[in-house]
């Protein structure tokens, strides 16, 4: 199996949103507030979504320094999830 | 008329596999293998990588381990691929309205209408592919199949895997077809082949020369000449638009348990799971159906059994119920697969409406059940005796098989 680690927590994001979608996503992380860390991300890498009833639920993965982090961004109610924490050797 | 039409074929290269390196990228190049679910045994896709070790989808991990021992292994995710498969057909067919979405990762479209309009087939394979990076991601590539039928743009996009492009005119079809097997073909099924093989036909060039008297005689009126136009490389059939689906005919799930289920409540359990998906999907495409089958397997013990009902049913209730009489016979000693089966499907509209005051508060409460679990997600409401189970969920299969119900937001949005 892979070495990724499930964190799904609550996390506070910093992002931009664009006009222009890249990679199907407008929305653009730039840093994330994790366990009293500041991660700054620099890369998106993938986006998808699904729906929860009428609930959009965005999952974004970014490249961090030391690693790729899955985010969930829950349209709905603006709120923000760590999913999971990637290395990425 | 054939000669003049141009139809693509698209096909994602690997895509459950491609899908999990695009989203993380530390498993790019190398070997990937995608299972149901973390503890299953069986590949339901391998990457590029992982082919070429030798390893195919269907093996089992254990088989796949002594290929390569060091294979990794990601639970598939179903949301994702759905997700892509969506954005690859809005890609699609804003090229041509004559998009037909063949399976989960598999476009035809028919440009002969719109292929001036964005600079000509090339350009529209180059621009699909260059899309494909920008708008899902840089790791995705498809392979594009080009000619004048669906027959042989199916066949060119599945003879340059990884990436590749091939345009077929009507000059090459022989010699592009004589180098196919036969059962490499859209349309030529295992069961034809072995046919074809007892007769001493196991290339094109030898079917080719079978006169179509020859064929009709041994495969009758509709397959004789089927595979005399398919040696041909004749194919007329035209592309269906997903606007013109016609309406599903059918409902079902299946789901293969993690371990073997003893009790007889378990069992119960994961019938009526699965009942109340089949229902449900039939009450949203607004329909309902009067064929009923279930089917269980134990260890060497298949069973199937099915009912046609006099009236027309949508209520996961009753047809967990018919799916327990069905199963009164059923004397297996456990179940590790289980599959329903609601058919003979008909417009809930064409249907009278309930007279007795107890079937309408039924239809009411039902119907309050679906608005609940259209805003809160599947399964926000659902039956007490699923209380305190793993609630097995919806989820896209490769085949597309139900995508007359997935489909309908393309179709509505147009």
């Amino acid at each position: 199996m892979t070495s990724d680690v499930l964190i799904n927590e609550k996390i506070k994001v910093w992002a931009f949103f664009d006009e222009t979608p890249v990679n199907g996503t407008s929305i653009f992380p730039i840093a994330v507030s994790w366990r009293r860390r500041l991660i700054r991300l620099d890369k998106l890498i993938f986006s998808s979504s699904r729906r929860v009833g009428h609930e959009k639920i965005l999952g974004l993965v970014c490249r961090g320094e030391n690693a790729n982090y899955e985010l969930e961004y829950n349209t709905s109610t603006h709120s923000w999830r760590m999913r999971k924490v990637m290395s990425t050797e | 008329m054939e000669s003049q039409r141009i139809i693509l074929h698209v096909d994602l290269n690997s895509f459950f596999a491609t899908a999990e390196q695009q989203a993380n990228p530390k498993l790019r190049g190398k070997p990937v293998g995608i299972i149901k679910a973390t503890g299953r045994t069986c590949l339901i896709a391998t990457s590029v990588e992982a082919k070429k070790l030798g390893i195919k989808t269907g093996m089992s991990v254990h088989e796949a381990k002594k290929n390569y021992a060091k294979i990794i292994l990601v639970p598939a995710d179903f949301d994702k691929y759905e997700d892509i498969t969506f954005r690859f057909i809005n890609i699609c067919k804003t090229y041509s309205p004559v998009c037909e979405v063949f399976s989960l990762d598999e476009c035809f479209i028919d440009i002969t209408e719109s292929e001036r309009l964005f600079g000509g087939f090339l350009n529209i394979a180059f621009e699909i592919k260059e899309r494909l990076r920008s708008e899902v991601g840089e790791w995705m590539s498809c392979s594009i199949g080009i000619s004048h039928n669906r027959l042989l743009a199916k066949l060119g996009g599945s003879l340059v895997k990884y990436d590749g492009l091939i345009y077929i005119d009507k000059k090459s079809v022989f010699e592009v077809l004589d180098k196919c097997e036969l059962t490499g073909v859209l349309g030529l099924g295992h069961g034809l082949g072995r046919h074809l093989g007892t007769l001493g036909i196991d290339n094109f060039p030898k079917l080719r020369n079978c006169p179509l008297p020859y064929l009709i005689s041994n495969f009758g009126p509709f397959w004789g000449p089927h595979l005399y136009n398919l040696a041909r490389g004749i194919d007329g059939s035209p592309v269906n638009s997903f606007h013109s689906l016609a309406d599903a005919k059918s409902v079902g799930r299946t789901y293969t348990t993690h371990r073997n289920l003893y009790k007889k409540e378990e069992i119960e359990r994961l019938i009526r799971n699965l009942c109340e998906e089949a229902a449900a999907k039939a009450r949203r495409m607004k329909m309902a159906g009067r064929y009923v089958g279930i089917a269980l397997r134990g260890a060497e013990n298949h069973f199937w059994r099915h009912i046609t009902l006099k009236h027309y049913l949508d209520d996961g209730r009753d047809l967990f119920d018919i799916c327990l009489r069905l199963t009164e016979t059923w004397r297996g000693e456990y179940v590790r697969f289980c599959g329903i089966t609601l058919s003979m499907l008909t417009k809930k509209e064409y249907l009278p409406t309930p007279l007795l005051s107890s079937d309408l508060r039924r239809e009411k409460l039902i119907d309050a059940m679906d608005k609940v679990n259209l805003v809160w997600g599947d399964y926000a409401v659902y039956p007490a005796q699923l209380l305190g189970t793993n609630i097995i969920r919806p989820e896209v299969n490769g085949y597309f098989g139900d995508k007359t119900f997935r489909l309908n937001f393309l179709r509505s949005s147009g």
